[in-house]
């Protein structure tokens, strides 16, 4: 059936298409076509920054940022890459900037990045939870595990975001993993999980 | 595999399935909202940018306006113009109508208060309506000399 197929080749998330023309109205200023992107790409949005950020109302912040940027800069929107990808990147770049105004210092060293974590492990229902392991990493190493792992970006796309080099991306994400895992791990392995050296 | 990657696994496997999130239902009306207003805003600052730069326009073209009555340069550049107009008059006339000749006493009173005006160093504000009456003098007596000109040939 024509209308299945047009709902399959839709895609999920980022990769959904959107029609030329709602974009060609849309960079005419047209709301209602603005209105469409937000139905089409206001949730993955919202979940890229929920997972990155951790926190619903940073997240939904964070997404009213990304689209009244989108909103003033979509006429600069060439179509040299698909829509999703290039508002994708739009959301990543402001959840890095929104981490790098929360900083405290320390973050461009991978070991003091991770050195001031809180010792006691997660009780059992967290420990089950994945959404709650991931929020016990430090706001960077999250990001970083976040876009690598599930986004799909390169160590060299992170270390050009980050304004870091490859082997910073790299050891963040490899310890981000051995936090996790010393944290799934019975409180028994615990010790020995988390003095586990980094994969690079 | 080791165990460190299952376990790593796992969690990406739940963090892959867990149903997305959904944003506040009202999100979307914030933001349109929010646009609205930023578009209002950034028009009016456009149109207090034109109204200025319209208002800036007019106060140009007034001075602009206002500089040749008040600027002694062109009181005084019009009344030599008119000087060597009425020397080239003067030449091919041959007599005088009594307007003329009032216009020629009046001249010279100007002209000697010029003088005067120079000799003290008067101000421009002094100097500009001397200029300005010695310019209207020469019109005066330009106009004259046409006169009886155009009488002479009749």
């Amino acid at each position: 059936m024509p209308q299945d197929r047009s709902v399959q080749d839709r895609g999920v998330g980022f990769a959904q298409h959107v029609e030329a023309m709602t974009l060609a109205r849309a960079q005419r200023g047209d709301m209602q076509a603005f209105a469409i992107l937000y139905q089409t790409f206001g949730r993955p949005c919202f979940n890229l920054a929920l997972r990155m950020l951790g926190e619903r109302q940073q997240a939904e912040d964070l997404v009213q940022e990304v689209f009244l940027k989108m909103m003033d800069t979509i006429g600069s929107y060439r179509g040299d890459a698909p829509f999703g990808a290039w508002l994708k990147r739009l959301a990543a770049n402001a959840c890095i900037d929104q981490l790098r105004r929360q900083r405290h210092g320390g973050e461009e060293d991978p070991e003091a990045l991770f050195a001031h974590l809180a010792s006691d492990g997660p009780d059992a229902a967290s420990r089950v939870d994945a959404w709650s392991l991931l929020a016990r990493l430090p706001s960077r190493a999250r990001a970083v595990l976040v876009l690598h792992e599930f986004e799909g970006y390169t160590h060299t796309e992170l270390a050009a975001l980050f304004g870091q080099s490859e082997s910073y991306s790299k050891s963040i994400l490899a310890r981000a993993i051995g936090r996790l895992n010393a944290l799934v791990a019975p409180p028994s392995s615990t010790t020995q999980a988390s003095s586990c050296p980094p994969k690079n | 595999m080791s165990t460190q990657e299952l376990n790593f696994h796992a969690i990406a496997q739940q963090l892959a399935a867990a149903p997305p999130s959904e944003p506040a239902a009202d999100l979307w009306s914030r933001i349109a909202q929010a646009h609205l207003s930023r578009r209002q805003r950034r028009r009016r600052q456009r149109f207090a940018g034109a109204g200025f730069a319209v208002l800036a326009g007019v106060a140009v073209v007034l001075i602009a306006a206002r500089a040749p009555s008040t600027g002694a340069t062109d009181w005084q550049a019009r009344a030599q113009a008119l000087e060597i107009q009425l020397h080239a008059r003067t030449s091919s006339s041959d007599g005088e109508n009594a307007l003329a000749l009032d216009a020629e006493s009046e001249l010279v009173r100007v002209d000697g208060a010029l003088q005067a005006a120079y000799d003290h160093g008067a101000r421009k504000s002094e100097l500009v309506p001397l200029w300005k009456q010695r310019s209207e003098l020469l019109s005066a007596l330009l106009a004259a000399r046409q006169q009886t000109l155009a009488v002479t040939r009749i």
